[in-house]
């Protein structure tokens, strides 16, 4: 029997939990194992080995190939295609900037989420014997790796998303645009950022993504506090990246900024399903296996 | 008109800071985050501003409000209302009235027992109490029965009716037990204000324990304890010292003094008792008694002479009945040391006899004890300082010249006291040069002095009118006759007045004048060729140790205390520690939550009251002093802190008026106040909401 959303969430550890195992890849590999345990059918079994579907022979295929099988049934020649054979390019963006800096408790910030959460995605990617590479962003890229597939490219990812810092101000449509220069063959691009950017820009970015038949999942990183706004007394509260002061009595304004943050949500939710675009919002609070989940139900998909 | 029923709640006015002090405090300590997404509520601030910062004064206002309000409230404010608008009163209260009529209530003077006169005040707190109030009138026999009907609005002729079917004497009253009755029968009743009003001598055996009873109650019910006027109260001991004595005589005593004490028992069981008098802590005399009511134990008492040095003076009854040893303590000096100076006279024997019969345990070299000094001398001369002595006695001052009259006149009015003689053939003017007769006195005139040594007597008479017969022998000569004197001394000597003692028939008359701050006495005496010797004769020696009591009353002043003296604080201020002078004079420390003596107290006219249980200092004030700045001995910062029951205790009309004026004919301004609170309270919960909105 199959196991229900809440007996396998009893089984995951919380962000909080897993944050304080610091070797990333010991983290990565834990979560997708411990994800894969969840289920049933293991998704990586004979990915090289495991039928995908037939085609009909052209000159040149390999005689190897050839279903006689079905040669015997139909006397067509088929060829097999197997899952290891739709190899895919999956681009991991990460917004690095200072507002991804922000922890409303428990010392996890959407930056430390969203690393642990790359490190997961790669991690799956790469045992799923796709190539994934990783782009670090704030208002540039900051740094980019292109898709690998190769044990030493791993443990460069790893060192790369373990050495990143928040720094600098969004600006995810720039990044997105320069990068949809750079990527030339349809790639997966999974954006994890906060998206506390003009929401109107940030479609446009990746609408032209879109149109390039490219994929894109969007991962909203919101902390906790910023879905809930859960302060009670008189506070200052202090711009993360321009550094603004506002005084004011969060009581009398949480109606209001919880109207405010559902309007962001849904205006960004209803600009990423006109472009098929999955948007999945994701509170830090959240165990990276649902993410994870997210991205191989879109990997079925794509397939 | 507003008035405040607990005006001592006015400092709990200054809360209403506190809610702009949270405010202000709050702004000032407020926390800093970094947050990202504050992009989102820009726009909403800057709509909201103005309706959140008038939201947010509004709900201070809402607070201050709601603080004002609870502390005005507990001032209790109330508004009085006329009985035309008695509709409105929402303090309709229900009264228990009880009625002593125990036989101490028999009591009484003028021809009014104190039955009566409670009565007459009971009338008259009927006649004051609301117009929709209820009364019940209790009687305190051992059923504790009601009169009249229950709870109904009584007036004078019920309480008249009920004055005459009620007598006092019937049986022994139980205040305790007319007390719990009547709280029982109030209890039964709600939502009425509810008050009991006792009227008694409480001279009771009972009256104590329904004073406990009052203190250790635990939902009071407001009570007047109303006692008739000039008694001293209740005491706790029901005993105490009334007065000590020492009489003049008494200074002729060689080795002890005596000492008349009167102990007074107010209560306690009518039954045999014990009573042990110990003087500085040393047992001195036991004495069997038979306590009753009212009582006043007179006891001479020879204790040793003990001169200018504070004695203490205990005395502990105790009987069977007795609950514990009842203890009073009085506090007096031993006789004090009069130096009194004789002037030689022309018949020298006259004069030793005169110091003789003044020192007759003087020693032979004239240094006499050590409390009564007498001293010869042939003439003023010899004598260098007379402020060294208290009384001189001139038996003939005719012949003085004018430097010695100077001298002595110096020596009286400093303070000294001068007993002279004077022939009659002396001419009046130079009587009066020295003792400046003014118009205004009036004479005295002695009609006759018998001069038997067996049976002297003393006819006086005051403008003549016969007002002294004494002196039939010499032992009342000694006592009774002198203390008729007294009252004499201190009811007509003053600054200007004087009384004459004349002769009708050419015999001594006296006359006694303030000079100064001291008072001197002269005779007019036989004329003789020699002088006079006359104030030097047997017969006179009497009158003189009368005018030598007199003359030196002013060393002799009675420093003794008792009940109904006033008590005497002394407090640093901000410590729970209180030093009392108690009513016997013993200093005290009490601490408010350690005092172990019970006090009660009332002067009139600002009175006071001060009850001090066991274990708790208490202190019911206010309510029956016009103003507060009687009480100059008793600072305001040594008060403290009002307890229940709120009890009121007094005598007068007046006490009674401001009892009844806090539970009679007012609308309760502190229950609207309440009822504002709750309002200011829904109001800021819904501005609360809003602002969350």
């Amino acid at each position: 029997m199959p196991q229900t959303k809440t007996q396998r969430r009893q089984g995951f550890l919380k962000p909080e939990e897993i944050i304080k195992i610091k070797d990333l890849s010991l983290v990565a590999r834990g979560i997708v194992e411990g994800l894969v345990a969840g289920h049933h059918k293991s998704p990586y079994k004979g990915f090289s080995l495991e039928f995908a579907e037939h085609r009909k022979y052209t000159h040149g295929d390999e005689i190897k190939h050839l279903d006689w099988k079905v040669y015997g049934r139909t006397e067509k020649y088929f060829v097999k295609l197997y899952e290891a054979e739709t190899n895919m390019r999956v681009y991991l963006l990460l917004d690095t900037s200072e507002s991804m800096n922000f922890s409303g408790g428990f010392g996890l910030t959407k930056l430390t989420y969203g690393t642990y959460l790359c490190a997961a995605l790669a991690y799956l990617i790469n045992k799923q014997q796709d190539q994934v590479g990783l782009v670090t962003y704030n208002n540039k890229i900051t740094r980019i790796l292109p898709p690998r597939h190769h044990p030493d490219h791993m443990a460069r990812m790893i060192n790369n998303l373990s050495s990143i810092q928040a720094e600098g101000k969004t600006h995810t449509s720039a990044v997105l645009q320069d990068l949809a220069e750079r990527i030339q063959k349809r790639s997966l691009l999974i954006l994890i950022s906060d998206l506390l950017d003009d929401p109107e820009t940030v479609l446009r970015s990746v609408g032209q993504f879109r149109f390039r038949k490219h994929e894109i999942m969007v991962f909203h990183v919101l902390d906790n506090a910023e879905w809930i706004f859960p302060y009670k007394q008189m506070s200052t509260f202090v711009d993360m990246e321009t550094h603004q002061k506002i005084t004011v009595d969060p009581i009398a304004l949480r109606m209001d900024y919880l109207r405010a943050i559902e309007k962001f949500k849904i205006h960004y939710q209803a600009g990423f399903s006109k472009m098929n675009t999955d948007y999945i919002p994701v509170n830090t609070l959240v165990p990276f296996e649902y993410v994870l989940s997210s991205y191989l139900a879109k990997r079925k998909k794509i397939r | 008109m507003i008035e405040f029923q607990a005006p001592q709640m006015f400092p709990a006015l200054f809360a209403v800071a506190l809610p702009v002090l949270i405010h202000f405090l709050i702004r000032a300590k407020t926390k800093s985050f970094y947050f990202p997404a504050i992009f989102l509520f820009k726009e909403t601030i800057r709509k909201r501003h103005q309706q959140i910062k008038f939201s947010q004064l509004l709900l201070l206002l809402v607070r201050i409000l709601i603080v004002l309000f609870l502390a005005l409230a507990s001032t209790k404010p109330v508004i009085r209302i006329p009985s035309k608008w008695a509709f409105l009163s929402s303090g309709v209260t229900d009264y228990i009235l009880i009625l002593d009529h125990s036989l101490s209530m028999k009591a009484g003077k003028n021809n009014t027992t104190l039955f009566e006169e409670m009565s007459a005040k009971a009338i008259h707190f009927l006649e004051k109490v609301g117009e929709r109030d209820r009364v019940t009138i209790l009687s305190t026999d051992a059923a504790s029965s009601i009169l009249g009907n229950h709870f109904e609005r009584m007036n004078s002729e019920n309480i008249t009716r009920i004055q005459q079917t009620l007598k006092c004497g019937y049986g022994k009253s139980d205040l305790l037990q007319t007390y719990q009755r009547a709280q029982s029968l109030l209890e039964r009743i709600a939502s009425r204000e509810k008050a009991i009003a006792v009227f008694s001598d409480f001279q009771e055996s009972s009256a104590q324990p329904l004073l406990d009873h009052l203190s250790n109650i635990k939902n009071p019910i407001p009570t007047l304890l109303f006692f008739p006027e000039n008694t001293s109260g209740v005491s706790v001991n029901n005993f105490y010292f009334e007065d000590i004595q020492i009489p003049f005589v008494s200074y002729l005593e060689k080795e002890t003094v005596p000492v008349e004490i009167k102990i007074a028992v107010s209560g306690g069981p009518h039954s045999p008792a014990l009573l042990r008098v110990s003087l500085n802590g040393l047992p001195l005399k036991e004495m069997p008694l038979k306590v009753k009511e009212g009582s006043v134990i007179t006891q001479t008492l020879l204790i040793p002479r003990n001169q200018n040095e504070d004695t203490l003076i205990n005395a502990v009854l105790s009987g069977d009945q007795f609950k514990e040893d009842n203890s009073c303590y009085g506090l007096f000096k031993g006789p004090p040391l009069i130096r009194i100076l004789i002037l030689q006279s022309a018949d020298e024997n006259k004069a030793f006899y005169l110091e003789r019969a003044l020192d007759p345990f003087a020693s032979e070299d004239g240094k006499g004890k050590t409390s009564f000094i007498v001293k010869t001398a042939s003439s003023l001369e010899e004598i260098s300082h007379l402020s060294n002595h208290d009384l001189i006695i001139l038996p003939d001052a005719g012949t003085l010249s004018q430097g010695q009259t100077h001298l002595l006149e110096e020596f009286v009015r400093s303070g000294g006291g001068l007993l002279a003689g004077f022939g009659l053939s002396t001419p009046l003017e130079s009587i009066n040069a020295l003792w400046h007769k003014k118009d205004g006195a009036f004479a005295v005139k002695l009609l006759r002095v018998k001069a038997s040594e067996e049976k002297p007597r003393l006819i006086v008479t005051k403008d003549g009118e016969r007002f002294l017969d004494a002196l039939s022998d010499p032992l009342y000569w000694r006592s009774a006759y002198y203390s008729r004197m007294l009252e004499i001394d201190t009811k007509e000597i003053s600054g200007s007045n004087q009384i004459w003692i004349q002769n009708e028939e050419n015999e001594p008359f006296l006359m006694i004048r303030k000079i100064g701050s001291g008072f001197a006495a002269w005779f007019l005496t036989d004329p003789s060729p020699q002088g006079t010797s006359l104030v030097l004769e047997p017969v006179f020696v009497p009158l003189i140790h009368r005018m030598a009591d007199f003359l030196t009353q002013g060393k002799r002043r009675k420093i003794y205390s008792r009940i109904g003296d006033r008590i005497f604080f002394d407090s640093k201020e901000g410590t729970d520690i209180l030093t009392c002078l108690d009513p016997d004079m013993r200093k005290t420390v009490l601490h408010k939550k350690d005092a172990d003596h019970l006090f009660f107290y009332a002067e009139k006219p600002g009175m006071y009251k001060i009850i001090k249980e066991q274990k708790t200092v208490r202190q019911f004030v206010v309510n029956t002093i016009p103003s507060e700045s009687q009480l100059t001995y008793l600072p305001k910062q040594t008060w403290l802190p009002v307890a229940s029951p709120p009890l009121f205790i007094g005598s007068t009309n007046e006490d009674m008026d401001l009892f009844l004026k806090q539970h009679s004919g007012f609308f309760n301004l502190w229950q609207a106040l309440l009822w504002m609170v709750v309002v200011m309270f829904i109001l800021e919960m819904l501005i609360i909401s809003r602002l969350r909105k």
